[in-house]
């Protein structure tokens, strides 16, 4: 498979480091049969997919009167390449985005790579690609051509682009007055110029585009310069003018809320918050601390976790449960409740109770698991998006980066970490702040490992209801937040090992000056990501409940309100003799570990549910009999696979399904030999 | 007579110019990708166990103390610590 790319730009906009970046060595000039010059091109492999690259001459329009543009522009109608990469001056994106909608008015298989990203992030110059993206219906790519940063997300954009079925209209740009004649033309071109894009062709004509005049025959000439002249009289105004401003009021209107430059705070400040955060001992405390709020504010705003925790240890349980009644999900699953209840005392007596059960236990629960989510991954990424924005994220990266050197990982690994205690799924996500892509696959796979609040609640309810004495329990659970925090380390050290051989990355970054975070520009980040959410793992999420649902419902005889009798109470009784040896050889235990795979909380649920008690407490000793039994579940819970939210969103970072799956054998393995090992040696 | 010293065992405030980078390709042109290239004035800005902070170019860099130990550097002049002023 060949893709024919070519490069288009204004001219110092970086075309041509970009192109010695994508190109190196490969560089020659060519002939092209449709070009009167010598273009540069180069080659180079992608995900095996062999591309020729092309550097056109720098430009700053469309319109033939200017060599270098005619030769851009012949080369982009003569070859028709597979993708146009338009480069932009992030700096200067006006002047840039003029030339870029003139190809897209071409076509449209085209990405746009916004380039010299570092000089707009040194200048607090923020650019919402993604709303620009959004606007001109094409990939729009930050990159910085000098270092390198964001040419691998650049090509996987160009490549998909080139080898789309689809078949997109060129941009339509609204020329106001003119329209009326552009129509007219069009008209006349009926069946003419048929290779171009018709409304392309009609507005090139009306302009004077010499080239494209030439290619008509003398009597549709005569009468395209007729419409011309018209226009002059009745519009007192030359076209293209007419058609330059109406481009630039397009641009004005796209670049309008989408680009923010923000204040730099004062050098006398930055240097004080540097002389804290920078000091090799203040420092990696404070940058802790700071990190503890400020997601202990998240997720405490969304579960009520860890704020609930900490409240009821000071002796205010009301409070607690106030807060967790309160908070983000909590109010989102009241709501629920309410809604399925209502569903359910509304149906039961019209339609079959598979039917209703499906529909409140099998579909409301899978959208009310998306629901629950989104808020959180919204609000982490808020977070991220402040500590990003602000310039903190890079320097709180460079202060943990000695210690987390030694486990093989970057100092940007502290936030997937961190926030991982909280809840597995934004972690996963916020990998995407890495720069290192085989850091970002490692660290995203090894995250699971890490316990969130989820198996934190498991974990204290077993704890609470196999030991007797206090201390008992905290030890047994400190021991179980270590044990998972080393697997972590240890995993994320060999996952790295596996795709690179020993050695650790060198850190290298660049601090951006402390910017004042704004608000919109936190936003834009914010929102991408939780689109990125719900688009990708959202429907996954959904999916697998639905046939979670199906699993504990149905039996062989059908839709069965017993969970005895499901099929995941089959497949329990045919896997116990795989919990057999390590004390797990009850089918109910089983059944529960099938449930957790949903979410964690559901291993209690389905305890309950199995024991016929209301009562944790109880339910877990009628499951669970013996301490070793205990020690052997809560060690498989906790490394067993994670719950499918998290394997959603690793699929969608991760990207490799095998990979995603060679994780959860190895998972599965590691929590097998673990439980084995304590439960014989215990 | 000039006297070349790696960057990480400049103290904070020194200002020194690079003189060279040594260890293999990759090492050399991440560096230069940064601006770091011979003849580049730098400022130390802090320099303890962890990575190295210097200031070049107007640019406020992190080296991990692999890369600082590579790249060559002379001392131009030793400032007050604090580092104020240039
Ligand atoms: N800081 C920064 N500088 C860049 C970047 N990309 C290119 N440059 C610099 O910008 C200048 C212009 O880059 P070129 O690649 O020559 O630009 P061009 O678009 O090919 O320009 P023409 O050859 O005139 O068409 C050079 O000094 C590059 O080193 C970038 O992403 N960041």
């Amino acid at each position: 498979m060949r893709i024919l790319m070519a490069l288009a730009g204004n001219p110092n906009v970086g075309k041509s480091t970009l192109f010695n970046r994508l190109t190196g060595e490969t560089a020659h000039v060519a002939n092209w049969p449709g070009v009167t010059v010598e273009l540069k091109a180069g080659r180079l492999r992608h995900h095996d997919l062999d591309i020729t690259v092309v550097d056109l001459p720098g430009a700053y329009g469309l319109s033939s009167g200017d060599e270098a543009e005619s030769v851009a522009q012949e080369f982009l109608l003569k070859e028709k390449p597979d993708v146009v990469v338009i480069v932009l001056d992030a700096t200067s994106l006006h002047r840039s985005l003029y030339l870029a909608i003139r190809i897209l008015e071409m076509t449209r298989k085209a990405v746009l790579a916004v380039n010299m990203m570092d000089v707009a992030r040194r200048r607090a110059i923020h650019v919402d690609l993604s709303g620009i993206s959004a606007v001109l219906g094409v990939p729009v790519v930050g990159t910085s051509a000098i270092r390198g940063e964001g040419l691998g997300s650049l090509l996987d954009r160009a490549i998909e682009v080139s080898l789309s079925k689809e078949k997109l209209k060129p941009l339509k740009i609204d020329y106001d007055g003119l329209d009326p004649y552009i129509a007219e033309i069009e008209r006349i071109l009926e069946d003419e110029l048929k290779e171009l894009p018709r409304r392309f062709a009609a507005v090139a004509v009306l302009e004077g585009n010499e080239r494209i005049l030439s290619l008509l025959s003398e009597e549709k000439r005569a009468h395209v310069l007729k419409i011309v002249d018209k226009v002059r009289r009745e519009l007192k105004e030359d076209p293209s003018v007419i058609a330059i401003e109406s481009r630039y009021r397009f641009v004005d209107l796209l670049l309008r809320d989408r680009v923010k430059v923000t204040r730099l705070v004062s050098p006398s400040i930055a240097k004080k918050i540097d002389r804290v955060l920078l000091h090799p001992i203040v420092g990696p405390f404070t940058s802790f601390l700071l990190m503890l709020s400020l997601f202990g504010a998240v997720f405490s705003l969304n579960m009520g976790f860890p704020l609930n925790v900490i409240l009821s240890y000071a002796g205010l349980p009301h409070l607690s449960s106030l807060l967790e009644k309160l908070s983000l999900s909590g109010i989102i699953g009241q709501f629920l409740d309410l809604l399925s209840e209502l569903l359910r005392s509304r149906l039961m007596m019209i339609s079959p109770e598979w039917f209703v059960s499906l529909l409140t236990d099998g579909i409301l629960a899978g959208v009310g698991s998306v629901l629950t989510f989104l808020p959180l991954v919204l609000l982490v990424f808020l977070a991220l998006g402040a500590l990003q924005d602000s310039g903190l994220l890079s320097r709180i990266a460079v202060t943990f980066d000695k210690f987390l050197k030694r486990f093989g990982l970057s100092g940007k690994s502290v936030f997937p970490a961190i926030l991982g205690f909280g809840c597995n799924v934004p972690a996963v996500m916020a990998t995407r702040a890495m720069d290192d892509d085989v850091e970002r696959t490692s660290v995203s796979l090894s995250i699971p490992f890490i316990p969130c609040q989820a198996r934190l609640i498991v974990l204290a309810a077993i704890s609470s209801s196999v030991f007797k004495e206090p201390v008992v329990q905290s030890f047994f659970m400190m021991s179980m937040y270590l044990l998972s925090l080393l697997v972590f380390l240890i995993t994320a050290k060999f996952m790295r090992y596996l795709v690179r051989g020993p050695q650790t990355p060198e850190l290298l970054l660049e601090i951006p000056p402390y910017h004042v975070p704004s608000l919109k520009v936190v936003w834009w980040y914010a929102r991408v990501n939780t689109a990125h959410f719900l688009r990708k793992a959202g429907t996954v999420i959904f999916v697998v409940t639905l046939i979670m649902w199906a699993l504990l419902h149905l039996g062989p005889s059908g839709y069965t309100t017993s969970i005895d009798n499901s099929f995941a109470a089959i497949s329990g009784r045919a896997l116990s003799f795989i919990g057999a040896p390590i004390g797990l050889g009850d089918w109910r235990i089983i059944l529960t570990l099938e449930a957790g795979f949903l979410a964690k909380e559901a291993v209690l649920s389905t305890m309950t549910t199995i024991a016929g008690t209301a009562k944790l407490s109880e339910a877990v000793n009628v499951v669970l009999s013996s301490v070793k039994q205990a020690i052997s579940l809560c060690l498989i819970m906790l490394i067993y696979v994670p719950c499918i939210a998290t394997l959603s969103v690793m699929k969608s970072e991760v990207k490799k399904i095998k990979l995603v799956l060679v994780a959860i054998s190895y998972e599965l393995l590691l929590a097998y030999l673990m439980a084995a090992a304590a439960y014989h040696l215990l | 007579m000039v006297k070349t010293v790696s960057l990480a065992l400049l103290p904070p405030g020194t200002v020194a110019k690079v003189v060279s980078i040594s260890g293999g390709y990759g090492k050399i042109r991440r560096l230069l990708e940064m601006g770091l290239s011979p003849g580049t004035l730098i400022r130390v800005v802090s320099n303890s166990a962890g990575p190295v902070i210097i200031e070049a170019r107007g640019v406020t860099i992190a080296l991990g103390r692999g890369l600082a130990r590579s790249l060559i550097v002379e001392v131009v002049n030793l400032e007050n610590p604090d580092g104020s002023g240039r």
